[in-house]
């Protein structure tokens, strides 16, 4: 039998596991095991999704000051917060697409942290 | 205090304040809850004295980890103390100890109070729909009741009076806060000028619980026993405490009950009016509850930050930053309510 080099299914299998035995706990222990679990899910998706959730933010970060005619480079979050505390986007005047766009990074952001969230 | 080690030394101290020839540990046990504060029960049988019987207190001290943002217990029991006597359901404070040779840390003690706390209990089907419309009356007309104490007010002179406002007091506070914090949160800095750009008028400054919200009081039998966790006090708009009330945050599994999870606003306003509270404006409710996101989520960075520069390795901590998402996800889809109102 041939061992596999890699195992997708190693964090994920870890957790349903702990998940399992979450079930027979109760109090304190019950609740630092979820937590556990918790932190294993984030980790897992992050493996899976991070690459492309930077990806997906950063285009959009692009697109938003694509939009809003100032240079599309850089497009990451360091410069919109300097931009927005600067004044160097007019806040108020772009209202409507600066929620648009957080309102997609955010859900970019709970993929991995909490997709659940997203169903709610 | 840990494990509550100086029990009969706090027992001996409440002892001489009572003025009792003795006194017997009847029960000593930490309680849950307080990641800032420690507090345990404490029953004692006092002989004699001004309190002669056997009484169950709280002691509450510090815990090692803090938030500069909070009160010292000696300021803690002064809000308590005005607080108690403005009629409010706070637990009675009895002593305030500031020798630390008593317990090792200054503590207070005042009387226990009973029945749970816990948000997803008492948000998830645990009250009939009837106790839960008193339960969210009566905690308006607490409110109401806080916030007839205005400055200046005996005991409360530690209290800085937010400036120039208390909108513009808080967004200055949590925009230095987002400038320590490492990682970029552009929503948060959008936030704080989209609150500066929509401030109601000023309402006036009270004395504010500053985390009045489910989680922060406890309910037995359906009905209210006790508030508690008195160390965000702060004098403030009275609306910063409804708000931070009904943000979405604090809802737990009421997700569509917005009056802290438990009921609607319309009951809790009317609480807060018949208590001889103002009239309430809900668009100003809604206002502060945009305030009430992004202070959570600026406490979330912060403590996510404690974590991962190392000073308290906490997977708690943790994944309380991991929090920041749907915290700032709920907030755009309320401003998204707030502007489609408007």
């Amino acid at each position: 039998m041939t061992i596999p080099q890699r195992d997708d299914a190693l964090l994920a299998t870890a957790r349903a596991l702990l998940l399992e035995q979450a079930r027979q706990l109760s109090g304190v222990q019950k609740y630092q095991v979820l937590m556990i679990c918790n932190a294993m899910g984030i980790a897992e998706r992050e493996q899976a999704l991070g690459e492309q959730v930077r990806h997906d933010i950063e285009q959009a970060i692009g697109a938003f000051y694509r939009q809003a005619g100032l240079p599309e480079s850089p497009a990451d979050e360091d410069r919109l917060c300097d931009d927005l505390r600067s004044g160097a986007i007019d806040a108020a005047a772009h209202d409507r697409a600066l929620l648009a766009l957080f309102d997609r990074v955010a859900r970019c952001r709970l993929a991995i942290d909490n997709p659940r969230h997203l169903e709610r | 205090m840990a494990g509550f080690d100086r029990a009969p030394s706090v027992a001996a101290y409440i002892a001489g304040q009572t003025g009792a020839a003795g006194v017997r540990v009847a029960e000593c046990a930490r309680l849950s809850g307080g990641a800032i504060q420690e507090n345990y029960a404490l029953t004692l049988e006092l002989e004699g004295g001004g309190m002669p019987g056997r009484h169950e207190f709280v002691v509450r001290c510090d815990a090692p980890s803090t938030i500069s943002a909070s009160l010292t217990r000696a300021q803690e029991f002064a809000v308590l103390q005005a607080a108690h006597a403005a009629g409010v359901a706070a637990p009675r404070p009895y002593w305030l100890c500031t020798d630390t040779a008593v317990a090792g840390v200054p503590f207070y003690v005042m009387a226990r109070a009973y029945g749970t706390a816990a948000g997803r209990t008492l948000t998830g089907g645990a009250l009939s729909p009837a106790q839960a419309r008193a339960l969210t009356r009566r905690l308006g007309a607490e409110l109401a009741r806080l916030h007839r104490v205005t400055p200046p007010a005996a005991g409360l002179a530690f209290l800085a009076l937010p400036q120039p406002d208390p909108v513009r007091a808080r967004t200055r506070a949590y925009r230095e806060a987002l400038a320590a914090v490492d990682a970029p949160q552009p929503a948060l800095e959008w936030a704080l000028g989209w609150l500066e750009r929509h401030a109601p008028p000023a309402n006036g400054i009270v004395l504010a619980h500053g985390d009045f919200r489910t989680g922060n009081y406890l309910v037995q039998d359906g009905e209210l026993t006790a508030i508690l966790d008195w160390e965000f006090a702060a004098w403030s708009d009275p609306y910063e405490d409804l708000g931070w009330f009904c943000a979405r945050s604090w809802r737990f599994a009421g997700r569509d009950r917005e009056a802290g999870g438990i009921g609607d606003k319309r009951d809790l306003f009317e609480g807060y009016e018949l208590a001889g509270g103002r009239h309430i404006d809900p668009r100003h409710v809604a206002f502060w509850e945009v305030m009430a996101s992004v202070r959570w989520a600026v406490i979330a960075l912060q403590q996510a930050g404690r974590h991962l520069s190392g000073e308290q390795r906490s997977l708690e901590l943790a994944l309380t930053g991991r929090m920041v998402p749907e915290i700032v996800y709920d907030m755009l889809r309320h401003i998204e309510d707030v502007e489609g109102r408007a």
